[in-house]
């Protein structure tokens, strides 16, 4: 099962470092406001159901936010980063919503996280306000450090959760429906060592 | 055959992966062995099983029966045994083969595509010859020197080691009433072929150029693409004569003008190797051909695990029931024409080939999807040899896949190239026109891309037109604009690492310094259109993506600036949105 995960927020809010420490389990202190990532992929076992996450990181400036569309239609959840030490960039998280559930649905899962909690002495955003936000547009909240590598296995396996268990939700609504077309095939292979073995199990000389 | 198939063609109904015979086998197995399916550990100890159990009196369902007391069951010797039974003895003695069917044929049979009496028994024994007789080549490569090239051809020696040419019209002979199992041809001979420079499948398409005609050539042991030079109608009835004269034989392959009909004839021509018998002058002709079509005279050899089994997956394209497969796709698609295009142009209806554009590439998308498919549930065993006997590492499936579906899509797309393409880039004619204006009249800084970006890029931009503007294939020019992402990675000269807030600015920078004549809009709408659905999410979809975003950027940068102070560019957003048709 393949699953679109964007990874949403301003620039510098450490969404490429959260991508990057995630995936690889890397992180570059001296940056500039990205690492190399931009595409990666992770499977990721949820309960009996292996997932392969495809994680999309987007530009996070300002000018190409009008962008964003092209790059989360189809997704399957979001990951959406803010810095705790910047309100800003919480104010940016509501827009982001919001443009999420108008463009790609209201069925889309939203995972929120609070970045750079190791800087927690220099918070900016009330915890009271963020999780009641959280709350009301249905998303879990996560506080996160690719730093230290903390919150973030629990947020994508949180999303991930979620998002296999819609997935399956609607397989089964589907195979309920599901009519098997033309039948059995019948019976075709029996016995022999004959030419036809070559055939079937060699294939072709090139 | 199912009484409703279902609808492969026209994907009608929903595709349904074939259930691979061994499922059927080890049901029938149980049930005729009244065994326990738990206490089976394998197929095999199931069949060994079955064997000691009904020793050699046995028949099983599937058997092939070619007798019965003595009298064979070809032509009207079925009703002969009828008689026989009625009025015979209390033992009937049968004479039986049991085959082992490729698994390809259950999957046509379950669509189908095959007639149920016979059909599977001619697939497999077709996949068989065209692996014989590509083993030709294998053997005299291996060999090398000049004396290497020459093989030994004996048509009457048994089929195992010697190919013949029993391929289509005479495949049904393997299963006579007279219980030869390979057909033998009437007048056998012993003769040598030097195959020396010798492509024995070429893939062609004839296209039209006003009255004279280009040939586009694939050949699959280098995958190279390249056209012929020009030829008039009448040289290819002079190409005929001249193939007569070799081969009286060939004077029944049908040649009428047109481009359509051209290409019928070459394509048979092209081919001949695999559909014909093996003739003295079977070289002779087929060297004739490539100099018709211009082969080049020096074709880079292609080794590769992923190269034998285009060449296995192309053989397989090869046989009768994949060609009427694709020639009725082809010939149903409607594709509009050139003077409709130019019509809905002057009336100003882009909307229509824009429709036409995503609806008829959809088409043509499922249906190599569909066939990719059937394939892979037919021959992934074949592959996995042919794969790993290639060197090929882990994870073979994906790149099985994918070789699968690009073979698929040359000879599907390959005869509607030029057709898909007019249509597309007159759909978008305006976007492009618009484009080319909007390089024109501004420079580089005024776009304000970030100062790290507007470095040089000679190499990407390179890559660019090599591995995305230039190929044939749209599967290949998705894969491009991936290469494109890697070479950029290479080319950058900043020590910090690269991610999606320098990739975007690079793509755009590079459109920016990429001819202002090129069709960026319509090469965009194109590789969206023939972006494969399992490949959407995945890396391919996201560089499609970036690229896509590039296009929009440089497109909507004036509203951008007026939208300037507006609340996190939302009209900005709509207006790009409306003109990508996310709000339809």
């Amino acid at each position: 099962m393949r699953l679109k995960v964007v990874l949403l927020g301003e620039g510098r809010v450490g969404k490429t470092s959260i991508l990057f420490r995630y995936i690889r389990n890397e992180f570059q202190e001296k940056q500039q406001s990205t690492l190399q990532a931009s595409y990666m992929d992770k499977k990721i076992k949820v309960g009996t159901t292996t997932a392969q996450l495809s994680v999309w990181d987007t530009a996070g400036q300002e000018r190409f936010h009008a962008l964003g569309p092209i790059y989360y239609r189809d997704a399957d959840g979001a990951l959406l980063v803010y810095d705790i030490t910047d309100s800003e960039s919480f104010t940016k998280v509501r827009k982001w919503v919001k443009e999420l559930r108008k463009i790609v649905g209201g069925d889309i899962n939203i995972v929120i996280a609070g970045n750079k909690i190791d800087l927690e002495r220099n918070r900016q955003v009330e915890e009271k306000e963020v999780l009641e936000y959280a709350k009301s547009v249905g998303a879990t909240h996560f506080y996160t450090s690719a730093k230290q590598n903390l919150g973030l296995e629990e947020c994508f396996t949180d999303l991930a959760t979620k998002m296999v268990q819609q997935n399956l939700t609607k397989l089964q609504g589907l195979a309920g429906g599901f009519q098997p077309k033309g039948g059995k095939s019948k019976l075709v292979v029996v016995d022999d060592t004959g030419e036809g073995k070559k055939s079937s199990g060699g294939g072709g000389c090139c | 055959m199912p009484a409703t198939p279902p609808d492969i063609l026209t994907g009608s109904s929903e595709y349904v992966p074939p259930v691979i015979p061994l499922d059927d086998l080890t049901q029938v197995i149980n049930s005729t062995t009244n065994r326990d399916s738990s206490s089976s550990d394998s197929d095999d100890s199931d069949l060994q099983h079955l064997r000691e159990s009904l020793g050699e009196n046995g028949v099983i369902v599937g058997d092939v029966i070619f007798s019965v007391c003595g009298v064979g069951l070809g032509g009207g010797g079925l009703e002969e045994a009828v008689k026989v039974i009625s009025s015979s003895p209390e033992i009937i003695e049968l004479s039986v083969s049991r085959i082992l069917h490729h698994p390809l044929s259950a999957c046509l049979s379950k669509y189908g595509l095959i007639r149920e009496s016979d059909g599977l028994d001619i697939v497999t024994k077709q996949i068989y010859i065209y692996n014989e007789r590509a083993s030709i080549f294998e053997s005299v490569s291996e060999e090398g020197g000049e004396e290497g090239f020459n093989v030994i051809i004996n048509t009457d020696a048994p089929l195992k080691n010697n190919p013949k040419s029993t391929i289509d019209d005479h495949a049904m002979r393997y299963y006579d009433s007279t219980s030869s199992y390979a057909h033998r041809t009437p007048n056998p001979q012993t003769f040598s072929l030097n195959v020396k420079g010798l492509r024995p499948y070429i893939l062609t398409t004839v296209n039209s150029i006003k009255q004279d005609y280009v040939i586009s050539c694939y050949d699959p042991s280098s995958r190279v693409f390249w056209n012929s030079g020009v030829r008039k109608e009448s040289e290819f009835f002079g190409l005929k004569e001249e193939l007569v004269e070799l081969r009286g034989s060939v004077k029944q392959i049908g040649v009428k003008g047109g481009k359509v009909e051209l290409g019928k004839f070459i394509r048979k021509v092209a081919t001949l190797f695999y559909t014909s018998n093996l003739h003295p002058s079977s070289c002779a002709c087929q060297l004739k051909l490539q100099s018709f079509i211009s082969l080049p005279t020096s074709l880079p050899k292609s080794d590769t695990a992923i190269t034998s089994i285009g060449l296995f997956i192309f053989r397989i394209l090869l046989m009768p029931v994949f060609q009427q497969l694709v020639g009725s796709f082809l010939e149903g698609l409607n594709l509009i024409g050139a003077e409709e295009i130019i019509r809905r142009v002057k009336n100003n209806d882009r909307e229509f080939l824009k429709s036409q554009a995503k609806e008829k590439g959809g088409e043509i998308k499922g249906f190599c999807e569909k066939v990719k498919r059937l394939i892979y549930q037919g021959c992934s065993e074949d592959c996995k040899v042919i794969y790993e006997r290639g060197g090929g590492g882990g994870g073979w499936e994906q790149e099985v896949d994918d070789e699968i579906y690009r073979c698929v899509e040359i000879s599907v797309y390959g005869g509607l190239r030029s057709g898909v393409s007019r249509v597309v880039v007159n759909g978008w004619r305006y976007e492009d026109v618009e484009f080319s204006k909007r390089l024109k009249s501004e420079e580089l800084k005024d776009f304000k891309l970030p100062e790290h970006v507007q470095q040089e890029w000679p190499n990407s931009l390179q890559e660019f037109k090599t591995s995305v503007e230039t190929p044939i294939l749209p599967s290949t020019k998705i894969i491009g604009v991936v290469q494109v992402a890697k070479t950029i990675e290479k080319e950058y000269k900043g020590t910090d690492h690269l991610a999606a807030d320098d990739y975007l600015p690079i793509f755009i920078h590079l459109l920016l310094q990429s001819s202002q004549e090129s069709r960026v809009c319509s090469l965009v709408e194109l590789l969206k259109i023939f972006l494969r659905d399992e490949k959407k999410l995945g890396e391919c979809g996201y560089w499609v993506s970036t690229v896509e975003a590039a296009v929009e950027f440089i497109r909507g940068r004036e509203e951008e600036e007026e939208n300037e102070e507006e609340e996190f560019g939302k009209d900005n957003l709509e207006g790009l949105l409306a003109k990508s048709g996310f709000l339809g």
